[in-house]
């Protein structure tokens, strides 16, 4: 079945869409995964960093300890990188027949939705370390015994599992029809030929 | 918008914010006022203020030690704070910053034209004035003989001139003019600054109207109490009072018709806030009122800083700063006139 089939008549915006080639939206959604995780991470670390350098004029102390929040914004930003690294393996050459495939647009749809999420959600995520981080760290500088310890719960292993994991289930497995993953099909039948043998 | 300035505010404020809560950490606490109040002599207060952040502008005075020098370098170290803070800052932070001195020019302002009016040196006058409230052409505030032509000569030039628009009259200067000179100017003041920080928004706006309230609350007290007997009139009193805060409009037409300290108490028990504050005082006195007004205005000051991302912790930290430069100079006082017993009196711990 191609696309056309899918949509309907030709003259809808349903057929327009249906039309845009799943490269493209496997390519918007590596790159916005990428892209705006490193945003959220930015942010974050410009908020936490400015408060960071003032209050450790006053409060040299802070500044080793507080380094931590830095480093949970800097997470943030990894895991959109490793995640568009896993999505970018995850596309393969397809011949132009296959190409408005329903299970070609539902990978290239996957793709897109999988990158979006990851980068959005790191977004928020590396804001929200930010600003924590930008008030421990004043806290820390007026008193030391209010510096959170355990934030390695909430700011590193719940990124982690929302930002990867989320995605990881909204990928095709590759072992169903994946036709990126397909080989082309005159090799397959050479293939099949074989195993007869 | 309100609830988002967290995302934004670090950007020109985050690092001046950062140190300003550094300066905030160096206020002196409770231990150290106790150990100034059972210092003996100057020396011994000079020699434990050397252990706090004012240790490097007492150390190089020499002894014999007067209580105004050691107020004059406390109030230098706050200047320079200041000062350093005004540089790194950028609007509209900047001109908050400016706001928070224009009350101390307009004292300055006062300052120098009541002394002109006793014929004082000028020189001399110079020296008293408030270093946070000079500018440039204050000196030649000597030369003028009336209201327009200290407007005209002097005044046009400084971030004062909008407030004089009240209270230009042709009217020769004598001290029951200045008072109300210089109560006429603070209220503009006071209402120029609330509208600056409407127009900011969110949480500056909100935390700076509750303080800005209290600050003409207090002052329409204050007016009151000082102008009874004396031949204000009614309608001038009711035009001293600013137009906003808890007791705007209707405690101000109250106010205005008060004749003696029990008829004030009646009306500010009406409002929950001030009611707790002169429940401490007994009645008929009327000495209390200025330190119970003082430790609420504390109270405040030190909620402000609960809160992060915004500018209301600035003007918090200097009026702090000011309070424990009056706490200083009390205990100096004490000290030096030998009455100690006096010094609980009017310390107000800040922390």
């Amino acid at each position: 079945m191609s696309g056309s089939t899918v949509a309907g008549d030709p003259s809808t915006w349903a057929h327009a869409l249906v039309k845009i080639s799943p490269y493209t939206f496997s390519a918007i959604g590596i790159a916005v995964s990428i892209g705006v995780s490193v945003l959220g991470a930015a942010w974050g670390i410009y908020i936490t960093g400015s408060s960071l350098i003032g209050a450790a004029i006053k409060a040299p102390r802070i500044t080793s300890k507080n380094l931590i929040s830095v480093i949970f914004c800097e997470a943030v930003a990894i895991y959109g990188v490793i995640v568009a690294i896993i999505l970018q393996t995850k596309l393969e050459s397809v011949p132009q027949s296959l190409l408005y495939a329903p299970e070609s647009l539902r990978a290239g749809y996957a793709i897109f939705a999988s990158g979006i999420i990851v980068g959005f959600a790191n977004l928020v995520c590396g804001l929200c370390v930010g600003i924590i981080g930008s008030s421990c760290a004043l806290s820390d500088a007026q008193n030391s015994s209010l510096f959170l310890k355990h934030r390695g719960l909430q700011e590193h292993d719940i990124p982690l599992l929302w930002s990867v994991g989320v995605p990881w289930t909204c990928l095709p497995p590759s072992e169903i029809s994946n036709p990126f993953l397909q080989e082309d099909p005159y090799v397959e039948e050479q293939r099949g030929n074989m195993d007869l043998l | 918008m309100y609830g988002f300035e967290a995302l934004t505010f670090n950007i020109h404020g985050g690092y001046l914010e950062a140190i300003v809560r550094g300066h905030r950490s160096t206020l002196l606490t409770a231990s150290d006022y106790n150990n100034l109040c059972q210092c003996e002599t100057l020396d011994d207060i000079k020699m434990h203020l050397s252990a706090t952040e004012y240790g490097p502008y007492l150390q190089n005075e020499p002894s014999p030690l007067h209580t105004t020098t050691i107020v004059e370098k406390c109030t230098l170290k706050l200047v320079d704070e200041y000062k350093h803070m005004l540089c790194q800052a950028t609007e509209p932070l900047s001109t908050f910053l400016e706001y928070i001195t224009y009350g101390h020019m307009i004292d300055n302002v006062v300052l120098i034209v009541t002394g002109t009016l006793h014929e004082r040196d000028v020189q001399e006058l110079l020296e008293k004035c408030h270093p946070l409230g000079m500018f440039d052409s204050i000196a030649s505030l000597a030369v003028a003989q009336n209201m327009s032509e200290l407007y005209r000569l002097v005044l046009v030039d400084t971030p004062l001139a909008p407030y004089f628009s009240q209270c230009i009259t042709s009217e020769d200067l004598d001290d029951m003019n200045i008072e109300i000179m210089r109560n006429t100017l603070y209220k503009a003041y006071l209402e120029d600054f609330y509208r600056f920080c409407q127009k900011l928004g969110g949480a500056t706006a909100e935390i700076m109207s509750d303080l800005l309230s209290f600050e003409a609350d207090r002052r329409a007290v204050n007016i009151t109490i000082n102008s009874i007997g004396t031949e204000l009139t009614r309608d001038d009193r009711r035009k001293l009072y600013s137009n906003f805060g808890l007791l705007y409009p209707y405690g101000h037409e109250e106010l205005a018709v008060c004749e003696d300290i029990d008829q004030v108490r009646a009306v500010m028990e009406k409002y929950p806030p001030y009611q707790s504050l002169f429940s401490k005082i007994s009645y008929g006195e009327s000495q209390l009122l200025d330190k119970a007004f003082y430790e609420e205005e504390v109270k405040r000051l030190c909620l402000a800083f609960e809160q992060q991302f915004h500018y209301a912790v600035f003007f918090a930290y200097m009026r702090l700063r000011e309070q424990e430069i009056r706490n200083l100079m009390w205990i100096s006082e004490c000290v030096a006139q030998n009455q100690k017993s006096r010094v609980h009196d009017s310390v107000i711990f800040i922390f």
